[in-house]
């Protein structure tokens, strides 16, 4: 940092004694411009279009070689070879040694390498490691993902011990994939600086994870995905202030539990697990991609509570569903603005799809409600459609239905929000997606659905109410 | 409320002043925030507001940054953090990014400006955007289309030339 702020002044210096005056219309002259700025900028260009300009100049034959950047790709490093083979690896390692060689910036500020592991990188990777952290990186990334996957891929094993104090509290961004940390040990003391942490399939024991996360107490973002804890729980019990966002991805764990008081963001893609969050009061976006069932039942209940002061919410279901409605236990998404259904219909809730309005009136100030159908199903020219007592919906302002195959289940949902829903402003329908049929026949029973559609909705909107029926 | 926030103006190369919100700009600009930093014990006890020369930034460029910094850094404006990237989920478009796309849309000269503005300045944010935008201009272009849009001549021998192309042959 004070080299890089002694350049710093030299060069303002120098800009007081020239000011900058150029003549219009000619073409950028990069000779106006300071070495590391130009550093900075070759920077930005993919990694084999940067070293290319080291052949345009004497001049430019060593300005790539202090860009405050590094990323090696081996797709793009080593593309005309097959990956895999042993002689790829070798040109990558080669390729890579050269480039360090020829490096003479003083602060790399991002390092990363994208490579698929191979027992053969190993030592090259400490090495290399070893040189960002001491060009004092404060962006580290490792993806070593497979292109395939064995049946036991190798992983790379984190070089903790490299990661001494000094080092350690420079990083701020560290992304790892296939990458394994030995069994918990003293020295996993946690990134005391770390401002966001992405960990992909990377192999650590519950315990290593938790002293981990316990001690990333400035930790912004957190992504944790494909981490395998056999289904153990995952519990971090020193509070993490700063967390605005986490994301949790498939992984093997059947609880988790967090204080973070100021998290904005959450994300969960899996199996639904217990969460807790502590006090969440400022958690405003939550998206859930579930797998498996959940019930109606259980989301009445447990949403609410869990998200009480969600203002943008996905959720992403498959929903078995019953009639009535459930009512859960009267808690409310009191600030609840944004909604957006994603589920997969089971053939036994056709007729059941009026009991989602319970999502309705549990957020009271819902402003845009988005259903997105996966359902197969043909039209259904029934008349008798079943009307439930409602709220009214007086802030839903923009509703939006895909996968409307024109069914009862869905004409009755329909209407049931259009008449409750006074101040409506816009209306989307869009027609199901059947997969595998004739086409001719597709075509026709979604021009039906929507005429379905057309029909119910005759004389019930508003003519505020901007409609489009696709 | 608003006669309460304090102000300070910005002069200008050619001399023209404009007028910003302290905190705005102390969040954007290291520079100016050491400025006002170095100014403030002198500026306690006189209710007179600042004007700070800029003296290496044109007028042109010095209202295109202060778009740009009132655009990104005035909380009430935006969600305006100056890394808030690192919240965007993977694949969200950052509310900013078409403003962004739009502001560095201009031509070479301008561009350059730009650069040496929020690198004067330290505006991270703002100089990260316009090395970015200088390097698309370079990006897809072969050598020879580099050293004829930009002016620059090949001073290599054969030899020499030979050389950097063996060294650095992975890349061609």
């Amino acid at each position: 940092m004070e080299d890089h702020l002694m350049r710093r002044t030299k060069r303002l210096k120098r800009c007081h004694e020239k000011p900058v005056c150029r003549q219009r219309g000619a073409p950028i002259q990069f000779s106006d411009l300071p070495v590391d700025v130009l550093g900075t900028i070759l920077s930005k260009l993919p990694p084999k279009e940067m070293v290319r300009t080291s052949v345009l100049s004497n001049e430019w034959k060593h300005i790539w070689t202090v860009c405050p950047k590094l990323r090696f790709d081996g797709a793009a490093m080593c593309g005309q070879d097959v990956a895999g083979t042993q002689h790829y690896t070798r040109k990558f390692i080669d390729n890579v040694n050269g480039v360090l060689k020829q490096y003479h910036g003083k602060v790399v500020e991002e390092f990363g390498v994208k490579f698929e592991f191979d027992a053969m990188l190993a030592e090259h990777l400490d090495c290399w490691v070893n040189f960002a952290l001491s060009s004092r990186a404060k962006n580290l990334a490792l993806d070593l993902l497979p292109a395939r996957w064995g049946l036991r891929p190798d992983r790379y094993r984190f070089p903790i011990e490299l990661f001494d104090g000094g080092r350690i509290s420079r990083l701020q961004h560290l992304q790892l994939s296939c990458v394994s940390f030995d069994e918990p040990s003293s020295q996993l003391c946690g990134f005391p600086n770390l401002k966001k942490l992405d960990l992909d399939v990377v192999n650590i024991t519950r315990k290593g994870l938790e002293d981990m996360l316990s001690n990333c107490s400035n930790l912004e973002w957190l992504s944790i995905g494909r981490c395998h804890l056999d289904n153990d729980e995952l519990r971090v019990h020193r509070p993490l202030p700063r967390l605005l966002y986490l994301n949790v991805a498939y992984c093997a764990i059947s609880k988790i539990e967090f204080i973070a008081m100021n998290l904005q963001t959450f994300v969960f893609q899996g199996s639904w697990i217990n969460f807790y969050l502590g006090t969440a009061l400022a958690l405003k976006d939550v998206k859930l991609y579930l797998i498996g069932k959940i019930t109606l039942n259980l989301a009445m209940t447990v949403l609410p509570f869990l998200f009480p002061r969600a203002q943008n919410m996905i959720l992403h279901c498959s929903l078995p569903l019953k009639m009535p409605w459930p009512q859960g236990n009267g808690s409310k998404f009191s600030l609840l603005k944004y909604l957006q259904l994603k589920f997969l219909v089971l053939p036994e809730d056709l007729l059941n799809l009026l009991s989602l309005a319970s999502f309705l009136s549990a957020a009271p100030f819902i402003e845009k409600l988005e259903i997105h159908f996966a359902i197969r199903t043909l039209p259904q020219g029934s008349e008798l459609i079943r009307r439930l007592p409602g709220s009214t919906y007086r802030y839903l302002k923009n509703l939006s239905i895909t996968g409307f195959a024109g069914c009862t289940g869905q004409v009755e949902l329909l209407l049931h929000i259009v008449e409750n829903a006074p101040n409506l402003e816009a209306l989307t329908i869009d027609r199901a997606n059947h997969y595998g049929s004739i086409e001719e026949h597709v075509w026709q029973s979604r021009s039906k659905a929507l005429d379905i559609a057309r029909r119910h909705l005759d004389g019930r909107l508003s003519e505020n109410t901007k409609v489009s029926i696709m | 409320m608003a006669s309460e926030k304090k102000v300070v103006f910005l002069r200008s190369s050619d001399g023209e002043a404009f007028e910003v919100s302290e905190e705005v700009i102390s969040a954007a600009s290291v520079t100016i925030k050491g400025m006002i930093d170095e100014e403030s014990p002198s500026r306690a006890d006189t209710a007179a507001t600042t004007t700070l020369a800029i003296p290496n930034v044109t007028a042109a460029t010095l209202s295109r940054v202060l778009h740009y910094v009132n655009k990104h850094f005035d909380a009430a404006a935006v969600v305006g953090r100056p890394d808030d990237y690192i919240f965007c989920a993977p694949g969200d478009e950052h509310p900013l990014a078409r403003f962004d796309d739009d502001f560095v849309d201009v031509d070479n000269d301008t561009l350059i400006d730009l650069v040496h503005a929020a690198e004067y300045l330290h505006i991270k944010k703002l100089f990260d955007l316009t090395c970015k935008a200088v390097a698309d201009k370079l990006k897809g272009r072969t050598i020879d289309q580099i050293r004829e849009t930009f002016g620059i001549v090949n001073d290599y021998t054969v030899e020499e030339e030979v050389e950097v192309y063996r060294e650095n042959s992975w890349a061609f």
